[in-house]
């Protein structure tokens, strides 16, 4: 009983944050703070829906599977998102009238 | 574990709503940059959706699709990003 109620609010969480990532991705202005959302938010969110699968289907062989999937997606997440923020800038399409800082330009090594 | 059924159903509207959320964004986007972002999105709703159906039809086996999508997924993303910043270095010619 405990356990379900644990597992469906992990659930609702970890859905709720890929679609804050969605409407972040609607809202927010220019690519680089696009990347940003999606990385954070939807990358929390699906590391909360493993945890919840994890604890509702709880078997060695299913958790071994998941274990991997949760350390697959931990070491790929921080990669792709700045793979994708390095695209997005040197692509040149990533100014915004609101982003100001912009150290690589400044220190010279764009 | 009994989990309701109408918690899945809510969880998977929810992923849902991302992924349309990232479709609209590939199709209005003004650049490759926000087209890829979009994908990434996809990809991560994707694979939200995989492990919530997984668990709303009980089919454990579905779970190592899942271990293969994250994998693969970060590929595409990889190459995908070089493509975005080798071509459009290529057309506009300057770099800042």
């Amino acid at each position: 009983m405990i356990g379900a109620i644990i597992v469906s609010v992990l659930l609702i969480l970890g859905a709720g944050l890929v679609a804050l990532a969605g409407f972040g991705i609607l809202r927010l202005p220019d690519p680089l703070t696009r990347a940003s959302a999606v990385s954070k938010a939807a990358a929390l969110g699906l590391l909360l829906i493993i945890v919840a699968a994890m604890i509702a289907e709880w078997s060695p062989r299913t958790v071994l599977v998941l274990v991997l999937v949760l350390i697959a997606h931990l070491v790929t997440v921080p990669l792709s998102g700045l793979a994708l923020a390095r695209a997005s800038y040197r692509s040149g399409t990533a100014k915004s009238p609101v982003t100001t800082v912009d150290e690589p330009a400044d220190e010279g090594r764009v | 574990m009994d989990v309701p059924v109408i918690v899945m159903d809510i969880a998977l509207v929810l992923v849902v709503a991302g992924a349309l959320a990232a479709v609209v964004r590939a199709a209005v986007g003004p650049s490759r940059a926000d087209r890829l972002v979009a994908a990434e999105l996809g990809f991560i709703a994707a694979v939200s959706a995989l492990l919530l159906v997984a668990l709303r039809l009980d089919e454990p086996i579905l779970f190592d699709f899942a271990l293969i999508a994250v994998l693969i997924g970060f590929l595409t993303t990889i190459g995908l990003a070089r493509l975005v910043t080798r071509k459009q270095s290529d057309v506009s010619g300057e770099s800042s």
